[in-house]
Order: structure tokens, then sequence, then C-alpha cells
């Protein structure tokens, strides 16, 4: 069958455009919409020049690819839109990346905290525990230190005021940053008593200037939300999102390593 | 028109060079098409034929459906 590739109605341009091994592909309100905006020189309503209907679709094409080449298929207002579209994506994309990554301050102190969750309380949470560690505490350190690296259950029973949900808070924060653990279960006696746990990590991953020193890979991205937390969703670095997930019942933070595929670390009440 | 270029009226839209297609696009379009602009479509992904020649309408098709996507 000869095809007539000078003048075509546009639903038999859309028919053949559909007709190729792409499959469907286009429909002819849309050929119709090109039509306009190619203007006179492609065709009109009724007919359609389909080799000049061909070149602007390439130069359209190429506009976008390359936004500096805007104006040598699209004129006026198009032209114009897209030129405006194109920078409010590149602006948009600036905005959303946080690199560079700053380095880890102190890798030392880091690494010595890796085994040794007393240590970890000691170093980065000093507003949180200011006084002597009791005999009991110690104890209790030990066994969620144990079981945070080796696994196992235990019991824990500390009189009101003592200190259990700071510590099993910072257990939390603790098996994630150094990925002993990725999925920590914190369980409240309440759905609003979880979510108020969940509240104090966050302000620790927010606020404590010791962990964002250490763990930058994992708390910059949280500040550079700035409490924004709809930022969340398209934030990038080195081009990549940071996956954050970052509500009032859950939270997903950056895994730690950002250039590996691994899951990130997650807190759900 | 040199000698040794064939014009739109010999080529054959179902198999084109690189170099044939932006010749051809420039006639109908009136406005230059660059053989690097018709090269950067078939590395971005543009269909060819088995002897790596372009079929325009697939081309234009290619083309349709990588600007239906959105940016």
């Amino acid at each position: 069958m000869s095809i007539d590739l000078k003048i075509m109605r546009p639903g038999k341009l859309a028919g053949l455009l559909n007709s190729t091994r792409l499959g469907e592909v286009t429909s002819e309100a849309r050929v119709r919409r090109n039509i306009v905006r190619a203007g006179l020189r492609v065709g009109d309503s009724t007919k359609v020049n389909v080799l000049a209907y061909a070149a602007w679709l390439v130069a359209a094409w190429h506009a976008r690819r390359c936004p500096g080449a805007v104006g040598e298929g699209l004129t006026g207002y198009d032209a114009l839109r897209d030129a405006a579209a194109a920078r409010n994506r590149r602006l948009s994309a600036t905005g959303r990346e946080i690199s560079p990554l700053p380095d880890t301050l102190n890798p030392a102190r880091r690494l010595s905290c890796e085994l040794d969750f007393r240590r970890f309380c000691e170093t980065y949470f000093p507003a949180a525990f200011t006084l002597a560690w009791s005999g009991d505490h110690l104890k209790v350190i030990s066994k969620i230190e144990a079981a945070v690296l080796h696994g196992g259950q235990f019991a824990q029973a500390m009189p009101r005021g003592s200190g259990k949900t700071t510590l099993a808070e910072v257990a939390c924060i603790w098996a994630t940053m150094y990925a002993h653990r990725r999925f920590v279960c914190l369980i409240g006696a309440t759905a609003e008593r979880a979510r108020s746990m969940l509240e104090s990590m966050k302000t620790e991953f927010e606020c404590n200037d010791l962990l964002l020193e250490d763990f930058p890979e994992a708390v910059y991205p949280i500040h550079r939300l700035e409490r924004i937390h709809n930022r969340a969703g398209g934030q990038t670095l080195d081009g990549r999102p940071t996956r954050i997930l970052w509500t009032a019942d859950k939270v997903v933070k950056a895994p730690n390593d950002l250039s590996a595929p691994r899951a990130p670390a997650m807190y759900h009440v | 028109m040199d000698a040794d270029q064939p014009n739109s009226q010999q080529l054959n839209p179902a198999a084109l060079t690189a170099a044939e297609a932006a010749r051809l696009l420039t006639a109908a379009g009136g406005r230059p098409v660059g053989v690097e602009v018709v090269q950067a479509a078939i590395d971005a992904g543009a269909p060819l034929l088995a002897d790596g020649r372009l079929n325009l309408v697939e081309l234009m098709a290619w083309l349709e459906k990588d600007l239906a996507v959105k940016p």
C-alpha cells in the first residue's frame, strides 16, 4: 500500500503512527494539538503535511532535550513556556539536591562506639545521660547491647523516671546508625506514647549536632529538610533520591551508605 | 543542489540514513535539521532497521512517544 506522505488527515496520520512496531504512541487529538503548536506551515484541522510534521517533531524533541536550542522547533508562546518550564526544572533540581555530603568529623569517635552501647550513650547523648550509671543501668545497657548485636530477648523493669524510655530510644538509634539492625520495633503502651517516643528520636536526628558530625550520611539529609518534611520526597544527593520518609507515624531514614543497595532504616508506630 | 546529493523526491522514507533524514526534514520543514540531531535521536533509542537505516514513520512514532512522556 503506497502512502502519500505529503498530505494526510490528522486522524489517518495518528493511525499511521500507531501502526509501527512501537504500538500505540499517539492519538488524533494529540496530533491535532501538535499541528496547532507547529502552525500553518505543517497543516490545519483537515490536513497535515507529514514531512513538515516530522520536521517539527524532530525540532520539538531536540528543543526539549537541549533547552538551549529552544527556538529551533517552537515559536512564540510555546517557546517561552518551554523555556520557563526548563528553567523551573533546573531550579527545582538544584533546590532538591543537597550535595556535597560532609565528611565524618571524628571517625575515631564514631568507630569507638560501634560495639559499645554505653560509650555511644555517653558520647553522643551527654545531655540525656547526665548522672552516673547505677549498677542496674549498666546491667540493662549490657543486655541491650547483646540483644542488638547478637539477638535475644529480655524483660526490663526499672523504677519510673530512671531512664528506661531514653535508653530504649537511644538503643534504636545506635542499632540503626551502625546498621546493626535495619528494622526496629519500639513499642509503646499506647499509640500516642509510641508517637511521643518516635517524636523524641526525630528531635535527636534533627537537633543532635554530634550525630550530625559523625553520621552525616544518615543525619545530614534530615537536617537539610529544615523541618519542612514534604521536601523529603524530592530530596536528592548526587542526583539520587535519599528516600527519606518523615511523618508523624513513620520514619524511613536514608541508608547509612547511600552508594550501597541496602534497605534504609525504618521506625514505625 | 549537489549532483551527488539526491533530492527529497529520490529518497525512500522507509529507509533513510541519518544524513538523508536530516536533508529530507530540512527541505520539508524549511528550517535546518542537523545530522547530529537525527543521530542524537538514534542514540537516545529511535528504532533502526536491520541495515541501520531509519524508517521515517517509525522515527515519527518514536518521537511522538518520547514527547508524550513528561520531562
